[in-house]
């Protein structure tokens, strides 16, 4: 008498082959075009995407079992499988069984935890400054597209399996908000969004920096508030401070934390001189301060230039061809109008101290090598624009001879 | 769900159709936005389907652990972008319409270098004017 199966696990068997699961896939393809006919919505895009994604696996699944080898019939199943699967999905979707359960939520201290919170702030920042049409200057936008990049680039190394390195990226991008944050906030003269329950969770480095360049924007502001006060010693040392916490940032960006801890301790002491003689300014002389406020002038007019320069620098390297040679010229460029503005800033000066009686030479001599120093920085400005825009640059002896008629007409 | 542990498959399977949910909603919210349409929500879309599709992949080829990681970065990405796309349609319905542009594409550095270029002649020209002055003071003297 021959052995005979349970009806039920025969049953169960006849499922298991390639030709009752492709049937299965088939009807199963079927009931889903049913359930979304007339429909045209976003749910039943998607599931149309996985019909046809399953119809797919159908297809190359009836190719598989036309071969009759183990790895064909394995091939055949699996594709099968991963069809019904895929029409599985399109089912859950359409019916939104617990999805909202499955919300992807991470761990707190975790990389992925660390980018959501920077995408949050990202958006808030931008809402607050839409919604209160605050002045936005060119350099804090691009420094506000590269926090963007930076968001970019944390989730690229989460994907290749740099947490660490991923989570470092993700703090730089804070900290630059934070500070392009409050650059926009001194602009505007006004505060404009609380980032502060960011800093809650972050390690003490970059606690660090944000810390350094919270009391320098706190005294960035105080200065502001009385112009007066702020002397070009103070305004000077603000200067050298934040140089120094942009410095910091980029060593933390490179992991070269110790060279972190020794940027933002100089950076902190600068900031405590600063603040020091922002506290003890002294006004009384008066040629003193005929002196500084010329110097002053003269170092807002290169700190403007300077700005610029660094801005199209950051622009159009990796983007120009000629990228490299321009911005040589563009550094030469500001070199020149920095010497330019500053000999012009001293001859100014001596005419408010009414000296010019005794050194009238002296200054002619001044305003003579102020005038070729800003031709220079002409030059090279006109040579960069050549190197940038201009498909083949004009040769530099052309250059030189409109610039030398130019200056002529003027 | 917050996970420590290891995912299995279930989970990995529920993570991928809520995030796919999730970008066909915003990509059909996008699509139907007439008043802007932003670079930067294109690229976030543009990068949730990739990871999308290779969470998939890795799914085929049995890699729950990588189907996982892959369903949350996509989930990064459509996350992103739904909020600027919220953030856009307030502003656009209580605002004036005048949106920070977040999104590198957008700016042509071209145009861009030249108008920095300009600002750095302005500049030039302005102090180049006020040598000239002094100097035709003290000329004068």
């Amino acid at each position: 008498m021959p052995f005979n199966l349970p009806p039920k696990l025969l049953e169960w068997l006849k499922k298991r082959s390639p030709e009752a699961k492709i049937d299965q896939l088939v009807r199963t393809i079927g009931q889903l075009d049913e359930l979304i006919r007339d429909r045209e919505d976003a749910l039943s895009a998607l599931v149309r995407k996985h019909i046809f994604m399953a119809e797919e696996d159908c297809n190359a699944a009836m190719v598989n079992s036309k071969f009759d080898s183990k790895a064909n019939n394995a091939e055949c199943l699996r594709r099968i499988e991963f069809g019904l699967f895929r029409l599985e999905l399109a089912k859950q979707q359409l019916t939104n069984e617990n999805l909202d359960n499955c919300r992807p939520n991470f761990v707190q201290d975790t990389p992925e935890y660390r980018a959501l919170e920077i995408s949050g702030a990202i958006t808030k920042m931008k809402m607050a400054i839409e919604f209160s049409n605050c002045v936005v200057s060119e350099d804090h936008n691009l420094q506000l597209v590269r926090v963007v990049k930076l968001f970019n680039e944390s989730i690229e190394l989460l994907k290749s399996n740099k947490q660490e390195q991923s989570k470092r990226t993700a703090e730089v991008a804070l900290l630059l908000l934070y500070q392009v944050k409050r650059e926009i906030e001194l602009d505007n003269y006004e505060s404009i969004v609380d980032l502060d329950y960011l800093w809650e969770n972050t390690s003490r480095r970059p606690l660090s920096i944000k810390k350094g360049f919270e009391d320098l924007y706190n005294l960035k502001a105080t200065c502001y508030g009385t112009p007066s006060q702020a002397s070009i010693k103070v305004i000077n040392r603000i200067e050298a401070a934040l140089e120094k916490m942009n410095a910091s940032v980029e060593a933390y960006a490179k992991a070269d934390d110790a060279v972190v801890g020794e940027l933002v301790t100089a950076s902190v002491f600068q900031i405590k001189l600063a603040s020091e003689s922002f506290q003890h300014a002294d006004i009384k002389e008066e040629n003193c301060l005929a002196n500084s406020k010329q110097e002053n002038e003269s170092g807002d007019k290169i700190r403007e230039f300077k700005t610029t320069v660094l801005v199209l620098q950051k622009l159009v390297t990796g983007r120009a061809e000629q990228a490299v040679l321009a911005n040589r010229r563009l550094d030469a460029s500001l070199k020149y109008y920095e010497a330019a503005a500053s000999k012009l800033g001293k001859i100014l000066a001596a005419n408010d101290n009414r000296k010019e009686e005794h050194n009238h030479k002296q200054q002619a001599h001044l305003v003579d090598q102020a005038k070729t120093l800003i031709r220079s920085a002409h030059l090279d400005l006109e040579f960069a624009r050549n190197l940038l825009l201009t498909p083949k640059e004009a040769p530099y002896h052309e250059i030189i001879k409109r610039i030398a008629k130019e200056s002529e007409s003027e | 769900m917050a996970f420590n542990k290891q995912p299995n498959r279930r989970h990995a399977e529920n993570r991928l159709a809520t995030v796919e949910l999730a970008l066909a909603q915003l990509t059909d919210n996008f699509k139907a936005t007439t008043y802007r349409q932003n670079e930067l929500i294109v690229n976030c879309i543009k990068n949730a389907n990739c990871e999308l599709q290779a969470a998939f992949d890795s799914l085929f080829a049995e890699n729950v652990q990588e189907c996982f990681d892959l369903a949350g970065i996509a989930w990064l990405y459509t996350d992103f972008g739904r909020q600027i796309l919220e953030a856009e349609a307030i502003e656009h319905i209580l605002g004036e319409s005048d949106y920070l542009e977040l999104s590198e594409i957008s700016i042509p550095w071209q145009g861009k270098a030249g108008d920095l270029l300009y600002q750095l002649e302005e500049k030039i020209v302005q102090l180049s004017a006020e040598i000239n002055r002094v100097s035709a003071d003290l000329s004068e003297q």
